[in-house]
């Protein structure tokens, strides 16, 4: 029940007027940055980041979540509206969402889409409130060897299970490590990479890499598309939220289901995107009605929705307690921890508790808020869309570029988040995770160092991290992962082969 | 090879000059890292240890990657025709604006980069044009320096404003 009483303190923390105002600020940002193009919430959070210096830590990370919930959900709305997916993780909600919204069943889809995100959040943040405490004091055990380990799983993990080409991801993480070497040896204090550049001395900053590779190369993929941007009205009245909430008990099964496969993604690094991508390729399989995927089936809403936002709640878990993002967006807002000085980690949960718990607390008030906000603002949120893109463009170009100066009041910078822009663009056209590199940026420095520590205790040999059956499940764990794309392809040829004379 | 249509191997080309380009990052990085310490310091691994091992594996990822699409790519767009026209018609301007803002502050800058994009690009009226071009400058101004405190990007016409 400790966790039941700190969770108490953290209510008292997150239910100030200030905080509560704060929520719903970031709430209705969030749902903005996730409606329009080119902003997303990984690189809408690194825009609002240099902004929060001036607040106390607890709030910052209130702002900045409740902006990631609004995120997530404008992000569902254009993908139901307009076909358009806001966010990444919701191109799995535009295969039934949109066509739902095509019959003329905009409202119920919308609807459902809500309340089942709204499920998974919860469902998302009372996992995490009971399992806080023992994830924390597991990772009081941890040495160098097991963090090192822990950042290999998740890196192992994308490249594993995110679902995209494993040679592009791996690819994907290797430039984020080699980025992040860039700058100061924390260790020896030399200049490494840096080739002589003053400017390169600093490093590049991950903020930078992530308003120029979602924000920039976002709006330049958006403009190489000719598709034109076809939307459905919508207006969203309480009896058709009430009607959908009254039906919702249908989908129990799909909810729980995804709700569990959301949790288990965000848990170990898989992100969002993963999660609703493979949450609606279990629920089409085990579905009654297969056929109807596709074409506008209410489960094939829900269960990409549900996992989204389980997934998103407890990405920040891994975060605070281990200092291992399960998400883009949780890795941008674990670097923000940094800046303001926090060091993640278990001892995070006993040197600061008002902010783990503080944060834990608002997760539920704030993702209540987000539901509420964007049931009722959706059809003012959908009007921004009704803004021809090619006047939208430069107005959020202008943002991305005022946000990259702000960093560090640098004009580098700029031209650099430029030139990533232009990275992201071509990441996005050929199929490249962006999210990869973005984590390994953020954990780069924190990689090495925990290499170079376990390496140090052991003399350079290997075998430290197998020393012990922990770090040893752990790193095992992860060359699996890493092994399980190729395991798999040869798995499928041994069955089609068997399956070959049958024909 | 020259078909009826050569953009159909737009993205034959991309891919391996993307995996190209990967390769030969890597080919930086490890030259990078040769020039400290690679092996052990008193310290335990020197700076260059780390770097270097992930060059490598950068360039060995890659060169697979490379191999693959030449082997067995398969013949498609990189884009639509007209649309890497429209990419360098907001990446150029975006360009120039970025370049503008160290020399002459953030907000005159913004304000031809809009107008430019407005009545260029998206073929606005000059009411509209003229519209997005002044309220999104004043707009930022008002959010970052007034209320928030952040300052932007100043030149020569804030500085004669007075406004610092």
């Amino acid at each position: 029940m400790e966790g039941f009483t700190a969770l108490l303190r953290g209510f008292e923390v997150a239910l100030t007027a200030y905080h509560i105002g704060l929520m719903v600020v970031g709430v209705l940002i969030g749902i903005l940055v996730g409606v329009l193009p080119g902003l997303g919430a990984p690189n809408g959070v690194a825009l609002l980041l240099p902004l929060t210096f001036f607040m106390p830590p607890v709030s910052a990370i209130i702002l900045l979540s409740s902006m990631y919930w609004g995120a997530l959900l404008g992000g569902s709305t254009t993908s139901i509206l307009f076909n358009i997916p806001g966010e990444p993780s919701s191109v799995a909600t535009t295969f039934d969402g949109h066509p739902m919204a095509k019959q003329g069943k905009a409202a119920e889809a919308l609807s459902l889409a809500f309340l089942s995100s709204g499920f998974g959040a919860l469902v998302g943040v009372i996992t995490i409130t009971i399992i806080a405490d023992d994830i924390a004091g597991f990772a009081l055990r941890f040495s160098p060897a097991e963090y090192f380990a822990v950042y290999l799983l998740a890196f192992c993990a994308f490249i594993g299970m995110g679902g995209t080409d494993p040679l592009k991801t791996a690819v994907s993480l290797l430039v984020g490590l080699s980025l992040a070497t860039i700058g100061m040896d924390t260790v020896s204090g030399e200049m490494r990479l840096t080739f002589g550049q003053d400017q390169l001395v600093r490093g590049i900053s991950f903020l930078v890499a992530v308003i120029g590779l979602f924000g920039i190369g976002e709006l330049l993929a958006t403009t190489d598309e000719t598709e034109k941007v076809e939307g459905i009205r919508a207006r969203v009245r309480l009896s058709a939220v009430l009607a959908t909430l009254v039906q919702m008990p249908r989908y129990t099964v799909a909810l729980i289901r995804s709700a569990a496969i959301g949790i288990w993604m965000g848990l170990t690094p898989g992100g969002p995107t993963a999660a609703s991508f493979m949450s609606y390729g279990v629920a089409r399989r085990f579905s009654k009605r297969r056929e109807n995927f596709g074409r506008g089936e209410p489960e094939g809403v829900v269960s990409p929705e549900t996992s989204d936002h389980a997934a998103g709640v407890s990405a920040l878990l891994p975060m605070l307690a281990l200092g291992v993002p399960g998400s883009a967006t949780a890795a941008v807002m674990l670097g923000g921890l940094m800046i303001w000085g926090l060091q993640p980690g278990p001892m995070l949960f006993q040197d600061q508790p008002d902010f783990v718990w503080g944060l834990i607390a608002s997760m539920y008030i704030a993702n209540l808020v987000a539901v509420v906000l964007v049931l009722t603002t959706v059809p003012i949120f959908a009007s921004v869309m009704r803004v021809p893109f090619g006047l939208l463009a430069p107005m959020i170009m202008a943002i991305c570029v005022s946000g990259a100066w702000m960093v560090s009041s640098n004009s580098f910078d700029v031209l650099l988040a430029i030139g990533f822009g232009v990275v992201g663009y071509m990441m996005k056209k050929l199929d490249y995770p962006i999210a990869p590199m973005v984590l390994a940026m953020v954990l780069g420095d924190k990689a090495e160092d925990a290499f170079r520590q376990s390496m140090l205790m052991s003399q350079g040999d290997l075998t430290i991290f197998w020393s012990n059956w922990l770090v040893g499940t752990i790193t095992t764990l992860a060359l699996l992962l890493l092994a399980w794309p190729m395991l798999a392809s040869l798995m499928r040829r041994g069955a089609q082969l068997r399956r070959r004379p049958a024909e | 090879m020259t078909g009826p249509d050569k953009g159909v191997r737009g993205r034959r080309v991309a891919e391996v000059g993307m995996a190209l380009a990967a390769a030969i990052f890597g080919a930086v990085v490890v030259f990078g890292a040769l020039q400290h310490d690679v092996g052990w310091g008193p310290t335990g691994p020197g700076a260059g240890y780390f770097p270097l091992r992930i060059g490598l594996l950068l360039i060995g990822v890659a060169s697979l990657l490379m191999l693959r699409q030449i082997l067995a790519g398969v013949p498609d767009r990189f884009s639509e025709a007209g649309a890497l026209r429209r990419v360098a018609a907001l990446l150029v301007p975006t360009l120039i604006f970025g370049a503008a803002m160290a020399p002459l502050g953030a907000y005159l800058p913004m304000l031809l980069y809009l107008l430019w994009m407005a009545r260029r690009t998206a073929r606005a009226g000059w009411a509209v044009s003229l519209l997005v071009a002044i309220a999104m400058p004043v707009g930022l101004f008002l959010m970052f320096e007034v209320w928030l405190g952040v300052p932007l990007a100043k030149g020569p016409l804030e500085e004669a404003l007075g406004i610092y």
